[in-house]
């Protein structure tokens, strides 16, 4: 999975974007990371609400 | 770790994972990309120099997506290993300046340029393994060991992946 990842960072970094793999990698990591998107979105939510200025201000400071 | 933590991670993790679905989905159909033109000149003995033109194709898409998910990426390191509001400004100023010096050494043809930017995003990224991997782990290590362990993990990981990216660069400009 690391290797499919890397071969497909490194061959848009070498500017390939025509290639079937290429363009098949883009397709399926779009899909991976909205839904991951929609997956965090629903964990974050999950969570209480609490004041973020109090917590902002509190890191600021630290 | 406190909720309201807990919840700020999920939202920032939110964000970075929607703002790269987009730029993956751009290079998906095709688009961010911009066609950059090179001309090769090849000198012959006995008959006039040729020129060849070739064009490289440079994502701008990716280096818009990096510009905003990775200094969110950062926060969410330096939220969790608890740096202060001035570290983590200077963290998330460097990598902006990094991603940056990126694009414009992609986007030049003048190798030199190349080699400026380049000194540029490698003085600004050890500006930010500085904060992540010397201030970020000593304040980490006062926490909890559970949060120490787990930013040395998610922390190392992310600086070893960042690091393969400017070799890469190195090779390519070479």
């Amino acid at each position: 999975m690391l290797a499919i990842v890397l071969y497909g960072e490194l061959k848009l970094v070498h500017g390939h974007s025509r290639t079937w793999f290429v363009l098949i990698y883009a397709r399926v990591v779009f899909v991976l990371q909205a839904l991951s998107s929609i997956a965090f979105y629903a964990l974050a939510y999950r969570q209480p609400v609490v004041s973020t200025r109090s917590h902002i201000m509190r890191w600021w400071r630290s | 770790m406190c909720f309201q933590q807990k919840r700020l991670f999920h939202v920032l993790t939110a964000f970075i994972t929607t703002f790269a679905s987009i730029a993956y989905f751009a290079l998906a159909v095709g688009d961010g990309v911009y066609l950059k033109e090179i001309t090769v000149k090849e000198s012959q003995k006995h008959v006039p120099d040729t020129f060849q033109t070739i064009f490289r194709e440079v994502y701008w898409a990716r280096y818009v997506d990096w510009v905003v998910t990775t200094p969110l990426l950062l926060l969410d390191l330096a939220l969790l290993a608890g740096l202060s509001g001035a570290n983590i400004t200077v963290a998330l100023i460097s990598d902006i300046i990094l991603i940056l010096t990126g694009l414009f050494a992609a986007l030049t043809n003048d190798v030199n340029a190349q080699w400026g930017y380049y000194a540029i995003a490698v003085i600004a990224y050890l500006v930010v393994v500085y904060q992540l991997a010397i201030n970020g782990r000593n304040i980490a290590s006062t926490k909890d060991s559970k949060t120490a362990t787990f930013y040395a993990a998610i922390g190392g990981f992310t600086l070893i992946i960042w690091t393969i990216y400017p070799m890469y660069v190195l090779i390519l400009i070479n």
